[in-house]
């Protein structure tokens, strides 16, 4: 297919809503991401021969674009080279799903080769109270294991893949070790667990250069809503209806009072 | 200042003698059917009911940047900064003599909303809205009674439109008006409305209202008080 691409910003109220309610998410289009985790090289981005990106910068990430499902032609090249320019990374025929939210990944293999990866983010809704939590390996580096809180969390994740989970919203404690040694690679950093939301974290560069790095991107509005409200203990007794408590509660309101006491029978402090 | 101690025996019999009272006469029911909130039980009309009303003064949402064009937009890929929330710590509600102070709550396991135990404590669920949120319905709910005691939102119900309510945070005091006070059953209740995230700002304080079912240890209905945030001092 070489009939040109429109792409279109995606406005991020309408990208959260989009989120929010992926059943309405248009079938025919997607949500795409691009992140540069390849060091040291500012490069421009074609798709199916039209600039998309210019002077994109390792450690950095696009905002979203919504593409049409269909075949695309990648095209990485050094800053300037123009359409037929020499590619830094090629991919052609990368399939884009509908109704999917991906991150294509310019980044180093095991090797340390330039490649794109495009994994499939999981923005199904969280439980009431919980976040999700991604890991992706895309350095050239070996298999490592990801340590939260000092317990390994992710065993003998290898280029390129991923592991996630969704925990109670809060902090961890994570770093990268290679894998089966205490030997740490990266961190340790806080990763925040923000409840509704998919906090996707990176480990890119190269081990052997010395110069591996995290990079993060965070997809909200996944939350969902608690099951209730359940707010009465009922203690007050086991057969009175909430109308005989109420009632009770506006004679106290009234100000009457009772036999023994000025109190009221509500508490109003 | 009596002692908590003391003013919970007084509490416990006050309460004793006026249970008595009641139940020894339907006088005290048919006061509170009186005064009572409507009750909505159909379910469309119960998610309407809480869906956000659109107030004049809240600006719409301006988009990024609208500029098409052949490049897409880039920023480094490290964690965003994170708005702190800003918990409220007491309620007030002068139409019915209420004051409690609101501790944040989170999920119970079985994923209702978490509940102080006490009735004169609110919680506030903490994932959602707060007093200073740009948007979303803030939600604050306490236990109508327990075993030993009848909470101030027992009087709930007997809110008026045009009531105010004032939220305290730790530097400010946040104002709303009500708008409509209801109750729901509670298979009927549009949940995902009552924690809405979106629309304007304002406060949905809850408690439970209704039947109470023995079996099922809790009460039939949640009534809802929905107030619209006028001032941000």
């Amino acid at each position: 297919m070489r009939t040109r691409t429109t792409l279109t910003l995606a406005f991020a109220g309408g990208l959260s809503l989009a989120l929010a309610a992926p059943a309405l998410a248009d079938q025919h289009e997607s949500t795409v991401y691009i992140l540069h985790g390849v060091p040291d090289a500012t490069v421009d981005v074609y798709a199916n021969g039209d600039l998309v990106l210019e002077d994109f910068a390792p450690g950095t990430l696009t905002d979203a674009l919504t593409l049409p499902a269909g075949e695309y032609d990648l095209k990485v090249t050094a800053p300037d080279a123009g359409a037929d320019g020499e590619a830094v990374i090629e991919a052609d025929d990368v399939t884009v799903p509908g109704g999917a939210n991906i991150t294509v990944v310019a980044h180093l293999d095991e090797s340390g080769t330039p490649v794109l990866t495009p994994f499939v983010n999981d923005v199904s809704g969280t439980a009431a109270g919980q976040g999700r939590i991604t890991v992706r390996h895309t350095a050239a580096a070996p298999a490592v294991d990801v340590r939260a809180n000092g317990d390994v969390a992710f065993p003998g994740l290898t280029n390129p893949n991923e592991a996630k989970a969704d925990l109670a919203a809060g902090t961890i404690s994570a770093d990268v070790v290679l894998a089966g040694t205490d030997t740490v690679a990266l961190g340790p950093a806080d990763v925040p667990i923000t409840e509704g939301t998919n906090t996707i974290v990176y480990a890119w560069g190269s081990a052997e250069a010395g110069n591996l790095d995290l990079a993060v991107q965070v997809l909200d509005g996944l939350h969902s809503s608690p099951s209730g409200v359940p707010s009465g203990t009922g203690g007050q007794s086991g057969t009175m209806n909430a109308g005989a408590v109420a009632a009770l509660a506006a004679l106290g309101a009234a100000g009457i009072a009772f036999a023994g006491t000025r109190r009221r029978a509500s508490v109003d402090a | 200042m009596p002692t908590p101690t003391s003013v919970g025996n007084r509490r416990r019999r006050a309460g004793a003698v006026l249970a008595a009272a009641l139940l020894t006469g339907t006088t005290g029911y048919a006061l509170l059917t009186s005064i009572g909130p409507s009750r909505i039980t159909d379910p469309d009309t119960a998610s309407s009911a809480l869906r956000e009303t659109p107030t004049p003064s809240v600006a719409p949402p301006t988009p990024t940047t609208g500029a098409a064009g052949p490049s897409v937009g880039a920023r480094p890929a490290t964690l965003p900064e994170v708005r702190t929330p800003v918990p409220p710590t007491r309620i007030v509600v002068p139409g019915i003599d209420a004051e409690l102070p609101v501790v944040p709550t989170a999920v119970r396991a079985d994923g209702a909303m978490e509940i102080p135990d006490d009735p004169r404590t609110a919680g506030w669920y903490r994932f959602g809205p707060d007093p200073t949120s740009d948007s979303g319905a803030m939600v604050v709910a306490a236990h109508i009674d327990s075993r030993e005691l009848v909470g101030p939102l027992a009087r709930l119900g007997g809110l008026s439109p045009g009531d105010e309510v004032l939220v305290s945070t730790a530097d400010q005091e946040v104002r709303y008006v009500i708008e409509r006070v209801d109750s729901y059953p509670k298979k009927v209740i549009d949940l995902d409305a009552v924690f809405d995230r979106g629309g304007a700002p304002r406060l949905h304080l809850i408690t439970c209202g209704g039947r109470w079912d023995p079996v099922a240890r809790s009460y039939e209905d949640n009534v809802v008080a929905v107030g619209v945030r006028v001032d941000v001092p």
